[in-house]
């Protein structure tokens, strides 16, 4: 439901907290739990609303991920292996207590085709009062057809154009046409019917584990010394690079722990392009090994990659072009290394009223996924592509005076204004400045749907001194608040 | 040998040891106005070196004079803008001009990271300007920051307060920006925009040591004539240094 639903129905009291929802860091967490399910089925995988199924999941492949590339379920072709834990309601239980003990609350549906479980997973409880317990639905209902058309696993635009025409439940839509479907609402409709009734073949497309790239050395002795410990870490690197090398991958997020009497020590690089050079990854990793004080002895160190690249995208010159004006990947990563991936980023315009809220900074090392912040799931929008992609630019009409170059967090600040609003006297801690001029009101406000209503009143002043501010006075309390300088 | 033999000599010493620039590079980058190149001692902005700017306090526009007069050099590389406080505004900077595809915002925790995140990116190449408030600076830190623009061949604008004047600097030139009120009355129609600024030179040779400069409401920035200057408007008030506003720049 949409955020400002969520909060009228807790109350203005409650705690909640919102967190975006971050499809990479789902898909993530998705992988390990499919080799889990290894136990009760060799071939595991999952599909999306999109297609996409497990065997197009790559790493590398899944920058910009978006709710409709978002996994929802996972799937187990069980034909056969039922019997080997008695009956599907044990089966059924042993999956529930696996996924428990991952911490994992789940729903199962189990039917003869794909579409049919995922139908029977995703339905409301009160379709199943007689077939489900306890979040395990054996069979379908008996009025299986008014169940509604989204558990058949359609694009929200085609969704949302059935419901505009009628047609809200799967009876409903058997009824249409079936040869005009597919003019009308694309191939996958016509393909979602008949993967659910059983009319095409739909098979489980097993999702495979990227291979681990991590090094290790256990040591006979605790080590304190960081010299030596330095060189153990460079001949770790070196391991490290072959193994990439021999398939022609780099790293781009590398992950260091080094452990020791119970506590550990974690240290992140990230890069701009993948390396398998071991001087290349030291030259990174040294910078905040050098500002971290160890944890204690050290008994046990790691190299993890946590995101590859492929080395032939790479660019190898011979000579470095010290006029060279494309990107400082360099720069970026030794900034990164030292400063922390938080830190170091490009600014992106965002289309958000309110000025706090119009920009972003992504960080550039890592491979970092771009976040998709989409409200809207029937259009998700990169947030990097909310402007035009090369070169963000402001809003059309903006001239330079439009905003200040310096936004500060709103202070109060005491105005006298003109009977029309406008500023007559800044009153400052230290004394008062007279306005001689001044632009606007320039009216930004929020919408409703962005939860608690914002609406403000901007003014660009100049002072006697020739001094430019920018001002804005509440329109809900009244009170002014300096937000800028120019 | 005379004096103006020994200061000749000298001067031919130092030429021999600068790096010559490369081939097809320029070493003084106009700054689009002609009057205020003719004001800068090299006539235009000097790759591999410090540009100190010194800022009367809080809304004196001297960032907004510095975009305009530093639009030729977004061109020829990466910018990197060292934000410490965290009050750098991108949407504003875009409007005039810089090119936010080849920005890279740097938001060092301290000081110690701050000072070392400028000369990284002023030693990195592919780096056009270096860009940041840097508040206290040891002489010996401005002396490294200085080697590593004249390695590194960017140009770094190092915006400090006023009150550091005086203080050891080893920027190339240091430039003083005060603002002038732009009209006489007071109104809240639609007037076009401009703004006006007094810019001292306080450090850097060459000849004259002011200049005043006026940018309009499209960031186009053009000395003010003499002419002009004679058209009575509002003279700085005599209390409009730093001390009067209590927030920093």
């Amino acid at each position: 439901m949409p955020v400002v639903e969520a909060t009228a129905l807790c109350g203005a009291r409650s705690s909640i907290q919102f967190i975006a929802h971050d499809p990479a860091a789902d898909l993530a967490a998705l992988g390990p739990l499919a080799e889990r399910c290894g136990r009760f089925s060799p071939w595991v995988g999952w599909d999306t609303l999109g297609g996409r199924g497990a065997a197009d999941w790559q790493e590398s492949k899944f920058a910009g991920l978006t709710l409709l590339e978002s996994p929802s379920a996972l799937l187990l072709d069980i034909q056969g292996i039922v019997s080997h834990f008695g009956d599907e309601a044990a089966f059924a239980s042993e999956v529930q207590r696996e996924f428990c003990s991952a911490g994992y609350e789940v729903v199962l549906g189990l039917a003869e085709t794909i579409g049919a479980a995922w139908a029977l997973a995703f339905a409301d409880e009160q379709n199943f009062p007689e077939t489900s317990t306890n979040n395990v639905r054996l069979s379908p209902p008996l009025n299986w057809q008014q169940l509604p058309i989204e558990l058949l696993r359609l694009l929200p635009e085609t969704t949302e154009l059935l419901h505009r025409l009628g047609v809200m439940y799967i009876d409903q839509l058997l009824r249409l046409p079936r040869q005009e479907l597919p003019a009308r609402f694309g191939s996958l409709l016509l393909r979602r019917i008949d993967q659910a009734l059983g009319n095409v073949a739909e098979w489980v497309v097993p999702y495979r584990p990227v291979p681990k790239w991590e090094v290790e050395r256990r040591l006979d002795y605790p080590l304190t010394r960081r010299d030596i410990l330095e060189e153990i870490l460079q001949q770790l690197l070196s391991q490290l690079g072959a193994l990439l090398r021999q398939q022609d991958l780099g790293a781009m997020q590398l992950e260091c722990r080094l452990a020791g009497e119970g506590k550990s020590l974690r240290l992140e690089v990230g890069l701009c392009r993948p390396s398998a050079s071991p001087q290349r990854m030291w030259e990174l990793l040294r910078l905040p090994w050098e500002r971290t004080p160890l944890v204690g002895p050290i008994d046990r160190l790691e190299l993890r990659v946590l995101r590859t690249g492929r080395l032939s995208s790479e660019q190898r010159e011979l000579f470095i072009d010290l006029h060279d004006t494309s990107e400082p990947h360099d720069l970026i990563e030794r900034l990164t290394g030292r400063l922390g991936k938080e830190a170091v980023g490009r600014p992106l315009l965002r289309a958000e009223v309110l000025p706090e809220r119009s920009f972003q900074v992504r960080s550039l090392t890592g491979g970092n996924v771009a976040r998709t912040v989409s409200k809207d799931r029937k259009k998700p929008k990169p947030a990097a592509t909310l402007f035009a992609s090369e070169d963000p630019q402001p809003p059309a009409g903006w001239l330079p005076w439009q905003r200040p170059l310096t936004l500060l967090p709103p202070r109060a600040i005491q105005v006298r204004c003109e009977p029309g609003g406008a500023p007559l006297l800044l009153g400052w801690s230290a004394g008062e400045e007279e306005v001689v001029r001044s632009w606007g009101p320039e009216r930004l406000e929020t919408g409703w749907w962005r939860g608690r209503t914002v609406r403000r009143d901007y003014y660009r002043v100049e002072t006697a001194a020739g001094r430019r501010y920018w001002l804005f006075r509440n329109l809900v309390t009244g009170e002014w608040y300096w937000q800028g300088s120019f | 040998m005379s004096t103006n033999a020994t200061v000749e000599l000298l001067r031919q010493q130092l030429a021999a040891r600068e790096t010559p620039p490369a081939a097809g590079e320029a070493l003084v980058v106009p700054s689009g106005c002609e009057g205020f190149d003719r004001f800068l001692p090299d006539g235009g902005w000097r790759r591999g070196s410090l540009v100190e700017w010194l800022i009367p306090g809080a809304g004196s526009g001297t960032l907004a004079f510095a975009l305009a007069t530093a639009k030729t050099l977004w061109s020829s590389g990466s910018v990197v803008i060292v934000d410490r406080r965290r009050e750098f505004f991108p949407p504003a900077a875009a409007a005039w001009g810089l090119p936010l595809a080849r920005t890279i915002l740097v938001r060092p925790a301290n000081e110690a990271d701050e000072r070392w995140a400028w000369e990284q990116a002023l030693l990195a190449p592919g780096v056009a300007v270096v860009w940041g408030t840097l508040d206290r600076l040891a002489p010996r830190d401005f002396r490294r920051l200085q080697l590593a623009a004249e390695a590194g061949k960017a140009i770094g604008f190092v915006f400090r307060p006023a009150e550091r004047r005086g203080e050891p600097s080893w920027s190339h030139v240091q430039l003083q920006v005060r603002p002038t009120a732009s009209g006489p009355t007071r109104t809240n129609e639609r007037q076009p925009d401009r703004w006006r600024w007094q810019v001292e030179r306080t450090r850097g040779s060459g000849g004259r040591n002011k200049i005043e400069v006026e940018i309009d409401e499209a960031g186009n920035a053009r000395e003010v004539t003499p002419d002009e200057r004679a058209v009575p408007v509002r003279p700085i008030s005599p209390v409009a240094d730093s001390a009067t506003c209590p927030f920093p720049a």
